[in-house]
């Protein structure tokens, strides 16, 4: 298997592209939901203490000027707004909370004018 | 617990008294005869969010908004003098509904039934064969519904003769206008639908006494030694609207990595921008009748509860921001606090179901509203008062 390309020094999330990559902040939304504790829980114990350097690097140049690694890194870590929330502020509640936290419907950057990451 | 850097002083019940203390009826709370006079009395005849210029881009520009409570399409639309008009979204040849799409821009809304076309300032411009029919085209205008926007929000009103909004709003007016709102160009949003009243619904939202048993977690920062109920420092009433001012625990620890660099993050971005330090950064604005607005720039969010019915509510939340996201960081702060902010709104839906499904059995003839429930109490009251005027009207001249 091809390692998925994403900027030096960030090598260590190659494994987590496929899963929290995902484009949009309803994608993100949903990888969330369908993983497993464990699953979120690696998955932050490899990007969190990451998070400063990738902002720094990305934060270096502006978006149009990102590369498609460029852009799996913001993605990562965009994802790691949602999963590092429920770790950091929900812990065990995250479980209990997923059926009312999916009642508050999602729109997609599409139909709100956002800007789409 | 510092007591020398102790600031939080509870409002006292003395300054409410002019509200009451009585027990209030519950009925109006799930009874659907109450809910047919309010539909009148209230959402008939009061300024309703529907949206915000930051919709209306460019002119033509539209959004569709479908009402329940008024059994009414709309159409909002920026004109070509970009000036932002409503209009029933009906053809007035047969009242076909001209637009199906929920936005867009049209030079143009053309009738898919017979192709009459309306520009626009919902002039009728054309229509097949028009010398066959016995109106003059002036006469065949889209009919209008009126509208104010303030602080970049779009608010609508069925009621001709319904006082101005930026003047029933009175000293809420400059504070709404000083909010980042005004000049936000994006929003993320999410919905939700909750079988509940909506008075009940919206009275969640305008209590704290429930912060500590429903949010333990996610609403930690509210809370502290000398506040444990996390209630506000002052509440302000301005007519039928209301609000309170915010107490923060400035002492609340981080987290985690992730909270601490989304709240540096947002802090240093929001200071560049010169949106901190606003004089309405700490209040909550609780608008008649079905609307919040949070001034707080880190999560500067529009919150509307739509009735449905007696027993059925919509609620939509836009987290508003000026700009789009300047680099990384910015993304991560945003994304960060619409994901606690749905979070925290996520975890009141199965208790505010719950009262609403303990009222609506009848079991209970009164609720109560404790000091600190006030603005519970006034909505209350400024719906029992609208009631009363409206059945007074109709007694007197049947309108």
């Amino acid at each position: 298997m091809t390692a998925i390309s994403l900027p030096i020094g960030f090598e260590a999330l190659s494994s987590y592209v496929d899963l929290w990559a995902a484009q949009g902040i309803v994608a993100r939304d949903k990888a969330r939901t369908c993983t497993d504790a464990q699953e979120r829980q690696a998955f932050y114990d490899a990007a969190a203490p990451l998070l400063p350097a990738a902002l720094a690097h990305l934060d270096a140049r502006t978006k149009e000027k990102w590369d498609e690694a460029d852009q799996r890194l913001m993605r990562i870590m965009l994802s790691l707004a949602h999963i590092g929330f429920g770790i950091e502020m929900l812990g065990q509640s995250e479980e209990d909370n997923t059926p009312s936290r999916l009642r508050m419907h999602l729109s997609d950057e599409a139909t709100t004018g956002a800007a789409l990451f | 617990m510092n007591i020398a850097t102790s600031t939080f002083r509870r409002v006292d019940q003395s300054a409410l008294d002019w509200l009451g203390t009585d027990p209030i009826p519950a009925k109006p709370y799930h009874d659907p005869d109450f809910f047919e006079l309010e539909r009148a009395a209230v959402f008939m005849r009061s300024w309703i969010v529907i949206g915000h210029v930051c919709e209306l881009p460019d002119a033509g520009s539209f959004i569709r908004r479908d009402l329940e409570f008024a059994n009414a399409s709309l159409l909002i639309v920026r004109d070509r003098k970009q000036e932002i008009r409503a209009f029933y979204n009906v053809c007035t040849h047969r009242g076909t509904q001209l637009v199906r799409e929920a936005q867009g821009q049209r030079s143009a809304f053309t009738c898919p039934y017979h192709m009459w076309t309306f520009g626009t300032d919902g002039a009728l411009l054309s229509a097949p064969d028009f010398e066959a029919f016995h109106v003059k085209k002036q006469d065949c205008s889209l009919p209008t519904v009126r509208v104010e926007v303030i602080a970049g929000l779009i608010f609508v009103n069925f009621d001709e003769k319904a006082e101005p909004l930026r003047q029933e709003l009175g000293d809420f007016f400059p504070q709404l206008e000083a909010t980042p709102l005004g000049q936000a160009t994006t929003f993320l949003e999410y919905s939700y639908e909750i079988e509940s009243n909506w008075k009940l619904c919206y009275d969640n939202f305008q209590e704290n006494y429930h912060l500590r048993f429903i949010h333990p977690r996610t609403g930690y920062a509210g809370v502290g030694a000398e506040n444990p109920f996390g209630y506000p420092i002052d509440y302000h009433f301005n007519g039928p609207h209301r609000g309170q001012k915010i107490w923060y625990n400035l002492q609340a620890p981080s987290k985690g990595v992730v909270q601490q660099t989304a709240a540096e993050r947002a802090l240093d971005i929001l200071g560049k921008k010169g949106l901190l330090g606003q004089p309405a950064g700490d209040q909550y604005f609780a608008l008649f009748p079905n609307s919040f607005i949070l001034g707080n720039p880190l999560q500067n969010f529009l919150h509307v509860v739509y009735p449905i019915s007696a027993g059925r509510s919509r609620g939509v939340i836009r987290l508003f921001w000026v700009g789009e996201p300047e680099n990384a960081s910015e993304a991560f702060s945003r994304e960060f606090y619409l994901t606690m902010l749905r979070e925290v709104h996520g975890e009141d839906i199965n208790v505010i179901e719950g009262g609403y499904r303990g009222l609506a059995s009848g079991a209970l003839k009164h609720i109560h509203f404790q000091t600190q429930e006030v603005l519970c109490r006034h909505l209350h009251n400024m719906v029992m008062e609208k009631v009363g005027e409206y059945q007074r009207r109709i007694a007197e001249n049947g309108q």
